[in-house]
């Protein structure tokens, strides 16, 4: 969370409103009180007319500079993103893909490989901006996705994706690979879900619950995250 | 002169299995909010000392 440092915007304003009143003050106290009804009635109006102008002037300035600290929080959190992204995942994650490149032994490359999956979810679990974030890498192999590796649950994951007529859900996860397409579900309760994807309640709680498949031509992962609610959430997978 | 790791120690810990990588990750966001919020905020800084000066010099 990003925290700004207390303005002395509002001590000014204060000073400025506390100095104007004490200047109308002393020009209509200067020859005396007012002596009628009617000169009271027109100090006060004299009051109000320069204080609606000062506090629309305070009110605008207010808003300014709520405007200039949330554009300087939204900058702070895109900053940091970035530096998030590339400084602590992208880097270590390309090294380990130059070792496994750079190393010879089989087993010490598959070692590798396994590793680099497992970086990966973790990675991307921990950059979605969602409690109890979950991520899997499932692997393509003979026409079925294995999850190979997966963060965020105790439990290994036993959704298989098949080419089973019978497993429809299956065939759609398989057309996002054949396709290199990716699938995005906002809120697996309000919106729709591909054919044979059906929510699965008491999974999580969430308001909003996401899924996000995105597809490649051996391997294919998923990841799910949600924003804590009173209300139960679904997940398609 | 500036010169360091490309890949810190506790990123190579991460990447070799002997960290969390929540830890790993919590201690990142901590970094580079604090980072970006000096980086930020000196950008903001100087941006405003260089226009208060132009104003200075245009007097």
């Amino acid at each position: 969370m990003v925290t700004t440092p207390r303005s002395r915007l509002r001590t000014y304003l204060f000073l400025e409103a506390g100095a104007v009143g004490l200047g109308y003050l002393v020009a209509v106290l200067r020859e005396g009180a007012p002596g009628s009804g009617g000169a009271w009635a027109l100090a006060v109006a004299g009051g109000v007319a320069v204080a609606v102008p000062l506090w629309v002037k305070s009110r605008r300035e207010l808003r300014q500079e709520a405007e200039t600290r949330s554009a300087e929080v939204l900058a702070i959190e895109a900053d940091a993103k970035l530096r998030l992204v590339v400084g602590d995942v992208v880097t270590p994650i390309a090294e380990v893909v130059g070792r496994v490149h750079q190393t010879s032994g089989k087993a010490e490359r598959e070692s590798l490989r396994g590793q680099l999956k497992q970086l990966v979810v973790e990675a991307v679990a921990s950059l979605c901006d969602g409690e109890r974030a979950r991520a899997v890498f499932f692997e393509l192999e003979r026409g079925e996705m294995r999850a190979a590796a997966w963060f965020g649950r105790g439990d290994p994951p036993t959704t298989v994706f098949t080419d089973d007529p019978a497993d429809r859900r299956g065939q759609e996860a398989l057309l996002l690979v054949r396709f290199h397409d990716y699938l995005l579900i906002d809120d697996v309760r309000a919106e729709e879900l591909p054919r044979g994807a059906e929510p699965r309640p008491g999974l999580a709680t969430g308001r909003s619950s996401a899924c996000r498949c995105s597809a490649a031509i051996r391997t294919w992962a998923c990841c799910r995250w949600t924003r804590p609610s009173p209300t139960p959430s679904t997940t398609p997978t | 002169m500036m010169r360091g790791q490309v890949v810190p120690e506790e990123a190579r810990a991460w990447t070799a299995g002997l960290l969390l990588a929540t830890d790993y990750f919590a201690n990142a966001r901590r970094d580079a909010m604090a980072k970006a919020s000096a980086a930020i905020r000196g950008r903001l800084h100087r941006a405003r000392d260089a226009s208060s000066e132009d104003r200075g010099t245009a007097r």
